[in-house]
């Protein structure tokens, strides 16, 4: 019993450790902070960790430009609770949302929306914010949803 | 008649102090379970709880598992996972209390069949959130898939940790339960 419980642990920490892994290629990305007058940065990826996926971006941005992040960590990855002045509140069913450009990321269930940015309509991410694809030219939108 | 017949089954079943407490042990249990848990994902042992609890104590078993929807309803509020639990639990314990009262169901089907519903729950899960329910059925099978396939090493993860703990303890765990019953009746 012992060993096929080792067994099933390090099999469990190689298929955890596998979903947190996302590498991209160079290029630029434009991250969008969904303030009533949104905030634009555009993000030269040469310059930016590639383990993270949009985590790593938002680090990134963190150390250059003094943009305010908190998030929790679990083995489902990063959960985003402040951007900027963007902030969760349960109280109010405040939640910071992610809308991606990219198509293969796009949220498929029930429960996808969009926002429009500058006559491109974005997706909510159907993926955590370590698993996102970040690809040159895409357009990552960060905002808060009401529930 | 109906209400005459399910009326005696409430009266036989759950009027007594001890089965009170029963019900309210085994809904605490699959809480703790549930909670204890929860930093790990889709690593459970509310199936194997569940179908214990089935298998040992019939309807007993089934109530409880319907409380702890309620519970994980007060908790984290209400969603459409709410209606997977809501269909999956109950099923789970109803089937374990049919199946331990044949003399051929050892652990090994019940590992086959914790097998069965783990695979079940994670196709309910994802028909759920696409949609199936709301009416969202634009592509429906296209999305379902590409769902289905990003969610599937956590489908896998719960499918291996029930693979080890039905082998493991479902006999340990029932026969225990078993021997405290006996001493209640």
């Amino acid at each position: 019993m012992k060993k096929s419980i080792a067994i099933f642990l390090v099999c469990l920490t190689l298929l955890l450790a596998g979903c947190g892994q996302q590498t991209y290629d160079d290029g630029s990305i434009i991250v969008v902070i969904g303030y009533d007058q949104p905030t634009e940065y555009t993000v030269d990826l040469t310059k930016v960790k590639k383990d993270k996926g949009f985590l790593s971006v938002l680090q990134y941005l963190q150390e250059e430009y003094n943009l305010e992040i908190a998030y929790t960590d679990s083995g489902y990855g990063a959960y985003l609770t402040k951007v900027g002045s963007l902030e969760e509140n349960p109280l109010s069913g405040a939640y910071i949302y992610v809308y991606t450009s990219v198509q293969s990321d796009f949220d498929v269930s029930q429960y996808a929306v969009f926002v429009d940015y500058k006559g491109e309509t974005l997706w909510s991410s159907g993926l955590g914010i370590t698993q996102m694809t970040i690809e040159d030219g895409c357009t990552i939108y960060v905002g808060v949803i009401y529930w | 008649m109906w209400e005459l017949f399910i009326g005696k089954v409430i009266e036989k079943k759950f009027s007594s102090a001890i089965n009170l407490a029963i019900v309210a042990v085994m809904t605490a249990l699959l809480e703790c379970a549930k909670l204890l848990l929860s930093l790990v994902p889709n690593v459970e042992l509310v199936t194997l709880l569940s179908a214990v609890f089935g298998a040992v104590f019939g309807p007993l078993g089934v109530l409880s598992t319907l409380i702890f929807v309620v519970v994980e309803y007060f908790i984290w509020g209400f969603g459409t996972w709410l209606v997977s639990y809501a269909i999956h639990w109950p099923l789970v314990a109803l089937t374990f209390w049919l199946c331990a009262k044949q003399k051929w169901f050892n652990k090994f089907w019940a590992t086959g069949l914790a097998l069965v519903f783990c695979i079940g729950f994670s196709f309910l899960t994802s028909l759920v959130d696409v949609g199936l329910f709301t009416g969202v059925w634009q592509d429906f099978w296209h999305r379902f898939f590409v769902y289905y396939l990003r969610g599937i090493v956590f489908y896998l993860v719960q499918l291996a940790t029930n693979l080890v703990v039905f082998l493991s303890l479902y006999d340990l765990i029932k026969n225990s339960l078993t021997k405290i019953k006996t001493t209640f009746n």
